[in-house]
């Protein structure tokens, strides 16, 4: 416990020099929370300009807009927009290190089957040309997490996302 | 292990935020102090429970943050320094005849709170009858009355 002084009449444990340091520290607490909800309002924490980001192939074949910083156990999108001319089916895959390191909650369009393997996980898409494809992810692991997306027989594009706990 | 790593970050991140917040914000001055913690434990809870609902996760996270808390009180008492980081040290705004209003405004506390303590536990009528008024470390107000100073 703090050792007591007197002041005047009373003992009491003040202590001016510490509280002065601890009003200044304060002083720059303040200061600090509020730069941390100004980033966190611009994406720094996810869901913002900050952490938008996209990916693109030289070609524009493939674009991947995602968030570069998400959070553990919360909603993130990948949003794959597809140039690609009308077929019966299309493939999209990612790194199974990526898809294990996160939980897929939804694919829009639903896909027509999912193979795993060559460290892979492919989705098999009925479409029209140029389609967009929206993967509803829940990230279940911390840190980075450096991923790839490509098109089957195609071209492919490598991003990472930082995930918060 | 990754309970006992959740309650340990969230006991330590409440108390740097109640540190750098200051002595009298949440120290039950006004009803919206107590919507403050209601609001507080709210947003806590899911960081502390995960998707763990289950009885021996909230046993054992309650366990954690009953442990942490009897080791800090135990540094506590052996470090006076320690004392003083973690909880602050209280600090004397009415000193007789001196009022530290510097001290008032720092610790953002004004005479009609201290006259609302010097009613509320002395029922004192005017602040010329308060000889100490102190801003205690845990926020609260104490006063001691000119009368029963010896």
């Amino acid at each position: 416990m703090s050792e007591l002084r007197r002041v005047r009449d009373i003992q009491i444990s003040q202590d001016l020099d510490f509280q002065r340091r601890e009003w200044t520290l304060q002083r720059v607490g303040w200061l600090v929370l509020l730069a941390v909800i100004l980033l966190a309002a611009l994406g720094a924490c996810g869901n913002g300009l900050l952490a938008s980001a996209s990916r693109r192939t030289p070609n524009d074949a493939l674009v991947l807009r995602y968030e570069r910083v998400a959070r553990h156990r919360a909603e993130t999108l990948l949003q794959i927009d597809l140039r690609t001319p009308a077929s019966d089916t299309l493939a999209v895959w990612l790194n199974d290190s990526y898809v294990h390191a996160v939980d897929v909650e939804d694919i829009v369009p639903e896909p027509e089957s999912i193979v795993s393997g060559n460290g892979r996980i492919t989705y098999y898409f009925a479409t029209e040309a140029n389609p967009t494809i929206t993967f509803h992810i829940k990230p279940n692991k911390l840190g980075p997490r450096p991923a790839t997306l490509g098109l089957e027989g195609g071209p492919n594009v490598r991003f990472r996302q930082f995930v918060l706990p | 292990m990754d309970s006992i790593i959740r309650a340990i970050v969230v006991y330590l991140v409440v108390l740097v935020l109640f540190r750098i917040a200051g002595k009298r914000s949440l120290s039950d001055a006004s009803t919206f102090d107590l919507v403050l913690t209601l609001i507080i434990s709210e947003a806590l809870q899911q960081a502390l429970i995960d998707d763990d609902n289950s009885m021996t996760n909230a046993f054992l996270l309650v366990t954690v943050i009953i442990v942490v808390d009897i080791i800090f009180s135990l540094i506590k008492q052996k470090s006076p320094l320690f004392a003083k980081i973690l909880e602050g040290t209280p600090v004397v705004l009415i000193e007789q005849d001196t009022t530290h209003t510097r001290y008032m405004e720092r610790e953002r506390v004004d005479e009609s709170e201290i006259m609302q303590a010097a009613r509320k536990d002395h029922g004192l009528q005017r602040l010329d009858q308060v000889a100490y008024a102190v801003v205690e470390a845990s926020g609260e107000i104490s006063v001691i009355p000119k009368e029963s100073v010896k």
